[in-house]
Order: structure tokens, then C-alpha cells, then sequence
């Protein structure tokens, strides 16, 4: 169940999206969580509906993969759907279902609801399927800058984030050695109910928090003999460039924003 | 000339309120682009004086000079950080980055180096310690060897003066180890850099010019590895061991056999004790 979610995991491939610059796609992301939820009409779903289509075709990550992403998020789907089904308050009354009433309304409310869920963990999915992690906080880092000036230490975060990232594998790794070694010694983490269960995760808890603290200090120590200073000013190994691609990833986003305009003004 | 000059180094911890002495009014040069190695029991205050030579402790008796800056120095300190890097036992705890070639530049970053330098530095690093095709790996796919190595390239990238290893093979396969020791002593016969390495394989302290012998946090011994290891008994007093040859050879010794126990490497046992074959043959 874990392993489906694909929400901040990152597709390895090669594309014109992957290759976009990170803040461009950052900024994207945001205008199009905006445009989700300023469209009304079907048309303009439709529209979105298109466009998103072409996004994902021309970001090479394959379809299969992004709808076994949905499959956790279905049942917050379905249940929002159903919750607007039977609420909403309207005048043509398509049946009955004990005392609910099941209008036209409802019906076209709930697969608004719907579908503009889907579409949102869609394209903020996107986001992070094409770009890795350590760009995503550098693209952010960038973005952010601003704040700085206002105090607030982003660039401290961000080194934060990116520690995090390089050692989820690590710490994966030896939750697993730690696990085989609790097991070789008889713990039992399959069996019992479920406060036995939870006790069995005590042996493994301890170990893994006492050697990252171990670490931490470690590491702490080696970045300080890099010269690591959280105040100073860095320099950065990658650059963002804007490209001939952020051009046509924005210009693509005036189109559907013109779109969506001419379809509002027609209706 | 001396790029490492250290005068009567003291330091202690405080446990359990005793003071608990590990560095003992130490006295130690070490002349620039030499290669030293320093050996003794765990606990004998090894990491702790190593861990002085780049400031991540201060001295709390005497003082520590390391090209040409004083510990104490807090303005030079990133200087002295810059020309004096370190490389740590577990590759893991000092990877930074989430790939190789970020990690290498990690420092860079630190000291504000421009883009393009930057990026010259990286690949020459790269390059140096043979990671280069490497270099956009993530580090968790990498093996031990291969970490190392990445950790090495990274202070190497700082252009360093001097580089302090502490037992930077403990961790690994005889595979890696053998890398690792091979790109030491490559940077220490190319690139001029001075090594200062502590370790507890014998074998790797063949590779010194100097060896230092620590015991309870005074020198013990200091003196080239064949003048060290000449002393088996005082080593083995000490809790130390010797390189298998010297103590084959000193086993062939005592059991009347005609050799001379000074040969450190396995092929200069070889020799030896072909020699000495040879000899008992004449004399039939
Ligand atoms: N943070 C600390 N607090 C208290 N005592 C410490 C601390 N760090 C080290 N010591 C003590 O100082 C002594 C020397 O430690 P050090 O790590 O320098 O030894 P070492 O020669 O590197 O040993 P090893 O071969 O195991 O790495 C040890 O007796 C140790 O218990
Ligand atoms: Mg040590």
C-alpha cells in the first residue's frame, strides 16, 4: 500500500517537462491549484481536463503509473462524492433513497468534487514525479530567497530537506538490518493483536533513534570540517536557467488561462 | 618545513567529576607532503588528537599550529578547515548530498567558490580518486569502497594541504580497503598532499614514512615503520600488533632460523626467506 502512493516520488526519465526548470514548474503548480478551484462550468473542466491529458502524455511518465498513484486516494474520492450526492439541496429531484433525496444538483456537484480532486493530486503529482528532490528544494530555495531578507533562514531548511532525502534510504536500510537481527533473536512482529504488535516495534524504535543520533553528531561534525556555516553565504553547484521549455510551459499556461476566459465570457 | 607543529598538547574529560587525562603534553612535528601514520589501543587518544589538528577541539593545555594557523585562531578557522581536511570511519555519517557530485561540491558550496571553478574542481576530484563516471549515483547505491572515496574527493576538491584519515578502512571490504589505501597513497605521491592516518590494520602502516605510536596519550614510539616494528615485544606490550610478515619472520627467528626480522612487505619476506633457503643449501 505504501509502495503505491505516488505523491512525492520521483519518475527517472527524460522529457520536456522533466527538463523544465524547477521554479517554473513550482509556479505552474500553484496557478494551476488556483485554476482548479476558480472553474465552474463543464466546459471549463473539460478544458483543464485536455490539458492536463497533455501534460502527463508529454511528461513520458506512464499513465498506468500515475492512476495506481489514484488508487489510495480513491476512497477520499468516492466518499466526497457520495457526501455531495446525497446533501445538496436542489429542485430536480432525480430519486429517493430512504429519507435523502438525490438531486440533479447533488449529481453534477459530486462529480465536480470528484473530478477536481483527481485532477488536483494529478498535477501536483506531476510535479514531483518529474522533478528529484534535491532540485524541487533548490527550485524552492530559490523561490524563497525573498524571505531571507526578512529573516527567515530558508537556506537552513532547505539543507534540512535535503539531509532528510539523502538518508531515508540509509535509515530505511538499517530499520531492515535491525528488524532481522530483532527477528534472529525471536521477537515477533507478525502475530498477536494489535498492542502486542505495537510492543514488538519498542526493539526496533530504540536502536534506529539512538544510532541516528549517533549520526547526527557525525555528520555534524564532518560537514563543520567542509566549513559549513548555517549564516554564511553559499555558492551553488547546480544553476537555474530559464529555457526555450519554460517558455513554452508558460506559454502554455496563458493559453489555458485565454481559454478558459473565452469560455467564461461566451457562457 | 614543518606544516604541522603541536606543543605540549593536553586535553581531558570530565566524567563523573574525575578528570580523566587523553592527551598528555604531547610534543609532535610533522614535516609538510610526509605521510605518518598513528597507531595505539582504542581509547589511547587517537581520534582525540586528530580531532585537534582542524579545531574540532581546542586545546586545553598547550598549543596546536597547522599551516601556519593556531587552532585557537577563531578568524582563520574556516582556513585552517579548507588546508587541513579530515576523513571520518563510516562513509555513511559524511555524505551529505543526495548525489555524488553534489557531495563533492558541498564544501565548494561552503567556501563560495563560482560556478565554473566549481565545477573544474568537482571533475578534477572526481577524476582523482576514479569516481568520475560515478558521479550522478545516489550515495546509498554506492559500496563502501565507493563512498570513501566519494568522502576523500570531497575534501580533496577543497585543495587541501593536508589530509587526516581516521581508519578510513575499518568499515570496509579488503576490495575497498585496497582502493582507498591506493588513492592515499596516490595523493600523497602526486598531488604532494601530507597524510596523517590513523589506523589499526599493520599492513597499512607499512605504507608511512612515520609512525607514531600512541599509549595512554603520550608518544610511545616514534620512528619509521621497519625502526617500529624491529620492537614486536614493546608492540605487543602495548596491546599492538605487527604486519604478518614481520611476525612470520619473527616466529622463523626464535624457531634458529637464519633471518633478519626487519622485511615489512610480503614480498620482502620473500626474499628473506628465500635467502636464507638458499644459504642452507651452500652449506649442505
Ligand atoms: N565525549 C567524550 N566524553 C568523555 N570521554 C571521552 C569522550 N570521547 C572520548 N572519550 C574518552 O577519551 C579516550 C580517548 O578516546 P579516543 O576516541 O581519542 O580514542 P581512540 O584512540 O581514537 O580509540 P579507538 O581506537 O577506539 O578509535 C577514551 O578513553 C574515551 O573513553
Ligand atoms: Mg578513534
Amino acid at each position: 500500500m505504501i509502495r503505491d502512493i505516488t505523491i512525492g516520488q520521483y519518475y527517472s526519465t527524460d522529457s520536456v517537462i522533466h527538463r523544465m526548470d524547477p521554479r517554473t514548474k513550482i509556479l505552474w503548480a500553484i496557478f494551476y491549484m488556483v485554476i482548479l478551484f476558480v472553474i465552474d462550468s463543464a466546459a471549463m473542466y473539460f478544458a483543464v481536463l485536455v490539458f492536463t491529458f497533455v501534460m502527463v502524455y508529454s511528461s513520458h511518465v506512464p499513465f498506468k503509473f500515475m492512476l495506481r498513484g489514484l488508487k489510495p486516494i480513491m476512497i477520499i474520492v468516492v466518499i466526497t462524492a457520495l457526501l455531495n450526492l446525497f446533501t445538496t439541496q436542489g429542485e430536480t429531484v432525480l430519486f429517493t433513497v430512504g429519507k435523502l433525496n438525490v438531486t440533479l444538483e447533488g449529481l453534477v456537484l459530486s462529480v465536480k468534487m470528484a473530478l477536481r480532486i483527481v485532477l488536483l493530486i494529478v498535477g501536483t503529482s506531476l510535479l514531483t514525479l518529474t522533478t528529484s528532490p534535491t532540485v524541487l528544494s533548490g527550485g524552492l530555495e530559490v523561490l524563497l530567497s525573498p524571505l531571507k531578507k526578512m529573516g527567515v533562514p530558508i537556506s537552513v531548511f532547505v539543507m534540512m530537506i535535503s539531509i532528510a532525502l539523502r538518508f531515508i534510504p540509509t535509515l530505511l536500510e538499517e530499520t531492515d538490518k535491525i528488524i532481522k537481527a530483532q527477528t534472529s533473536r525471536g521477537a515477533d512482529f507478525e502475530n498477536g493483536n494489535i498492542l502486542k504488535r505495537v510492543k514488538a516495534m519498542v526493539p526496533i524504535l530504540i536502536p534506529l533513534f539512538v544510532s541516528s543520533f549517533r549520526r547526527a553528531d557525525e555528520l555534524a561534525t564532518a560537514m563543520e570540517c567542509r566549513c559549513y556555516n548555517c549564516d554564511g553565504e553559499r555558492t551553488s553547484y547546480r544553476r537555474y536557467r530559464f529555457t526555450k521549455n519554460d517558455l513554452y510551459a508558460l506559454i502554455a499556461l496563458i493559453v489555458l488561462c485565454a481559454v478558459l476566459i473565452v469560455i467564461k465570457v461566451v457562457q | 618545513m614543518s606544516i604541522v607543529e603541536i606543543r605540549d598538547l593536553s586535553f581531558s574529560y570530565r566524567k563523573d567529576g574525575e578528570e580523566k587525562v587523553v592527551l598528555d603534553k604531547l610534543n609532535i612535528d610533522i614535516e609538510d607532503e610526509s605521510f605518518v601514520a598513528v597507531i595505539g589501543q582504542n581509547g589511547s587518544g587517537k581520534s582525540t588528537f586528530a580531532k585537534h589538528l582542524n579545531a574540532i577541539l581546542l586545546p586545553m593545555g598547550g598549543r596546536v599550529v597547522v599551516c601556519g594557523i593556531n587552532t585557537k585562531n577563531e578568524k582563520e578557522l574556516f582556513a585552517l578547515r579548507k588546508n587541513a581536511g579530515m576523513v571520518f570511519q563510516n562513509p555513511d555519517n559524511q555524505i551529505v548530498a543526495t548525489t555524488v557530485e553534489e557531495d563533492v561540491a558541498f564544501g565548494l558550496e561552503n567556501l563560495g567558490i563560482e560556478y565554473e571553478e566549481m565545477h573544474k574542481r568537482v571533475k578534477e576530484a572526481l577524476i582523482a580518486v576514479n569516481m568520475y563516471d560515478l558521479r550522478k549515483r545516489a550515495p546509498h547505491l554506492l559500496s563502501g569502497g565507493q563512498k570513501q572515496r566519494v568522502a576523500i574527493a570531497g575534501i580533496l576538491a577543497m585543495e587541501p594541504r593536508c589530509i587526516i584519515f581516521d581508519e578510513p578502512t575499518a568499515m570496509l571490504d579488503p576490495v575497498g580497503r585496497r582502493e582507498v589505501m591506493d588513492t592515499i597513497i596516490r595523493l600523497n605521491k602526486e598531488k604532494h598532499i601530507t597524510v596523517i592516518m590513523i589506523t589499526h590494520h599493520m599492513d597499512e602502516v607499512v605504507c608511512a614514512s612515520r609512525v607514531i605510536v600512541l599509549n595512554k596519550g603520550k608518544i610511545e614510539m616514534d620512528a619509521s615503520p621497519r625502526e617500529v616494528f624491529k620492537n614486536v615485544e614493546k608492540l605487543k606490550e602495548l596491546g599492538l600488533d605487527a604486519p604478518q610478515s614481520v611476525l612470520l619472520l619473527h616466529a622463523l627467528k626464535d624457531a634458529g632460523f637464519d633471518v633478519e626480522a626487519n622485511a615489512l612487505t610480503p614480498e620482502e619476506c620473500a626474499e628473506e626467506i628465500l635467502a636464507c633457503l638458499k644459504k642452507r643449501e651452500v652449506q649442505k
